[in-house]
């Protein structure tokens, strides 16, 4: 144990003290956040269109839904909604007949937004049935674009899930604004893990060659294979090292990911979102028992390299795949269980499936397990590679 | 004279991959040392001497426990080596160009590393680098990182950690190999200090000179066996320097 700590403290001095180290250390971390904040604004700034605080809004309503009792609570309702703009909004209510008519105004921008109502829309809504609100808007504006997304949302956030008829320019299309959130979910749980994963590997992959197949490369590993230390107490102290500098460097990723995917999620102003705690602890540990795996992986392949450049070779594939998982994961049904004992495939379907809000306990569970167990093997595999003498000292 | 070290009927044998066996002919496997057997004796520098490829470092990474024997013995005080593996590496310094120093660490930094992990304490620790440092005009530049030191500096670096476990016998495979001449008779100077410390030192070395300089026997190795061995005074003559001795068995050795 003696001979653990003293090769994982030099280990550690070697990681924490060399500058370009740290930066590989610490860089993801960075990035993570960086890159998601930006993320997150360029896609709020597609979705809801450029900042129009100071726009006129004109929205024209129908006022012919049922009961006028009903009617007046809608108005207030919607009024005081819309209150953030109230020096800035204007209502108007028309009757069901006039619509084509003031169709034609929108398209001039005259008006930004009208809301048809079905016949009694209210009383259907409180019977429980199903009915429908009309929005027209005119696409090519982006004042009435921002409005119509502020004013359907509030009116479904009222209202919960229910059927909307949308027309740009008055050509009726039939989209679910309810959708808005999952399509835009399924975007980043489609974009994480591939970031994640990469940016996360990058650190493994890096650090490994250098600490294993660099000093077999620079014949420094030749003396402390010499000294009266088992070599699988070299494995067990180096991988340790690696391990835990690699954690650290996981962990900052980890707090760029759960500081920038709020920034992400609010940058696209009306989707509030925010981890639960076990949204954290599950992304928690799938990262960390997906670094001891990456790590253990590439120590045992650059155990078996005889340099850098050979051990960079066998694990440039490996970046690739990660990729390849990346993007496949987004596809994977997670009630599946039989993926969770696929390396990688399951940590990126995990991730993924966190950030959707479709993870499942059981998935998790597993693919932390069959991380660790898969850890345990590369592991052992490495101790074996350092105790074979054509291996570590390339005899012939 | 206490015989330290006795190697007996050493072979190793190295299987060959596909790019090597056409090197040699096919053939599946390489034997590089065969059947070798010398002693070594308490507080005198036995030196192997050979051409490049005869065997010497083999010899000497396997009687260092880098590598195991193929089969044979290594006894050191009468015990094998390789049932004491751990006790037989404390007993046990081992130079070679090959090994060498992370350019990251200090002299000082690299010297209580090594001395920590052959099971030191910190006060013998301390007590033994200051009579190495001293030795070596080290303290001047043990905080510098090994990568920064000059080539002169760095030998003295890797001779201070091989000796920072105070070990009975020292293994030098072509300790002056790449040093300038200032260096290399410094080199020569200090094997000859620590054999008047009575340590025991065995040096593999194509150098005749060298051999001549420092060692008290010799064993000239060719392909992996040892075709003479002696006491250096018993092998050259007025007639025939070392030199001669070496190319007289070299151009017979098919005969």
């Amino acid at each position: 144990m003696k001979n653990i700590i003293t090769i994982f403290k030099k280990e550690m001095k070697r990681f924490f003290t060399d500058r370009r180290m740290l930066a590989a250390l610490f860089l993801p971390g960075i990035l993570i956040y960086v890159l998601y904040s930006v993320i997150g604004n360029v896609i709020g700034n597609t979705v809801n269109g450029s900042t129009v605080s100071n726009y006129n809004y004109s929205i024209v309503e129908t006022n012919n839904y049922g009961d006028s009792s009903k009617q007046s609570k809608l108005d207030m309702y919607l009024k005081a909604a819309l209150q953030t703009y109230e020096d800035t909004v204007e209502i108007k209510y028309i009757n069901k007949s006039e619509v084509d008519a003031y169709k034609v105004d929108l398209k001039a921008d005259k008006y930004q937004l009208i809301i048809d109502f079905d016949d009694s829309f209210e009383l259907n809504v409180t019977s429980g049935i199903k009915s429908n609100i009309n929005f027209y808007y005119n696409g090519a504006s982006n004042e009435s674009s921002f409005i119509y997304e502020a004013t359907s949302s509030l009116i479904e956030s009222a209202y919960g899930v229910y059927s909307v008829n949308i027309s740009k320019d008055g050509t009726a299309i039939n989209p679910n604004v309810s959708d808005k959130n999952v399509t835009f979910l399924k975007i980043i749980s489609f974009i994480l893990p591939m970031v994640l994963l990469s940016l996360l590997s990058s650190t493994c992959l890096s650090l490994a060659p250098e600490s294993i197949a660099g000093e077999k490369e620079r014949g420094t590993l030749g003396l402390v294979l010499i000294a009266p230390i088992k070599r699988s107490e070299l494995a067990v102290a180096k991988v340790l090292a690696l391990t835990v500098t690699c954690l650290v460097s996981g962990l900052t990723s980890f707090l760029g990911l759960v500081f920038s995917l709020p920034k992400m999620f609010n940058g696209i102003g009306n989707i509030n979102f925010s981890f639960g705690p076990l949204e954290i602890v599950g992304l928690l540990f799938i990262i960390l028992s997906l670094l001891i795996l990456l790590i253990t992986f590439a120590s045992f392949v650059s155990s078996f390299a005889k340099s850098i450049k050979e051990a960079s070779g066998f694990l440039g594939p490996l970046t690739g795949l990660i990729v390849v998982v990346g993007i496949l994961s987004a596809f994977l049904n997670t009630t599946n269980i039989g993926y969770a004992f696929v390396p990688l495939l399951n940590s990126a379907a995990c991730l993924s499936s966190v950030v959707s809000g479709t993870t499942s306990l059981a998935f998790v569970i597993i693919t932390i397990v069959s991380n660790l167990f898969y850890s345990a093997v590369f592991a052992y595999l490495m101790i074996r590679m350092f105790n074979d003498e054509n291996v570590m000292f390339n005899v012939h | 004279m206490k015989i330290r070290l006795e190697v007996k009927n050493l072979t190793k044998r190295f299987k060959l991959n596909s790019k090597t066996r056409k090197v040699h002919n096919g053939e599946p496997y390489l034997i590089a040392v065969n059947d070798l057997s010398f002693n070594v004796n308490d507080g005198e520098i036995y030196g192997l001497l050979g051409p490049n490829g005869a065997g010497k470092t083999t010899t000497l990474r396997m009687i260092s426990t880098m590598i195991k024997p193929t089969s044979g013995e290594i006894l050191f005080d009468g015990d094998d080596i390789y049932k004491n593996l751990y006790n037989a590496r404390k007993k046990i310094g081992f130079l070679t160009s090959e090994l060498k120093l992370d350019d990251f660490f200090t002299t000082d930094y690299i010297f209580n590393y090594f001395a920590s992990l052959y099971g030191m304490k910190p006060k013998e620790i301390e007590e033994n680098k200051k009579m190495i440092f001293d030795k070596f005009d080290i303290w001047n530049f043990k905080d510098q990182k090994i990568g920064n030191l000059s080539t002169g500096q760095k030998q003295k670096a890797s001779l201070a950690i091989t000796l920072a476990h105070n070990p009975d016998i020292i293994i030098f495979d072509e300790p002056t190999n790449g040093l300038d001449v200032i260096t290399a008779k410094e080199v020569e100077d200090f094997l000859l200090s620590l054999k008047a410390e009575g340590k025991t030192i065995i040096i593999s070395t194509h150098i005749f000179s060298l051999v001549e300089k420092l060692c008290d026997r010799v064993g000239i190795i060719f392909d992996g066996k040892l075709v003479k061995e002696g006491y250096l005074k018993d092998i050259v003559s007025k007639d025939k320097n070392l030199e001669t001795v070496f190319f007289d068995l070299y151009n017979n050795r098919d005969k």
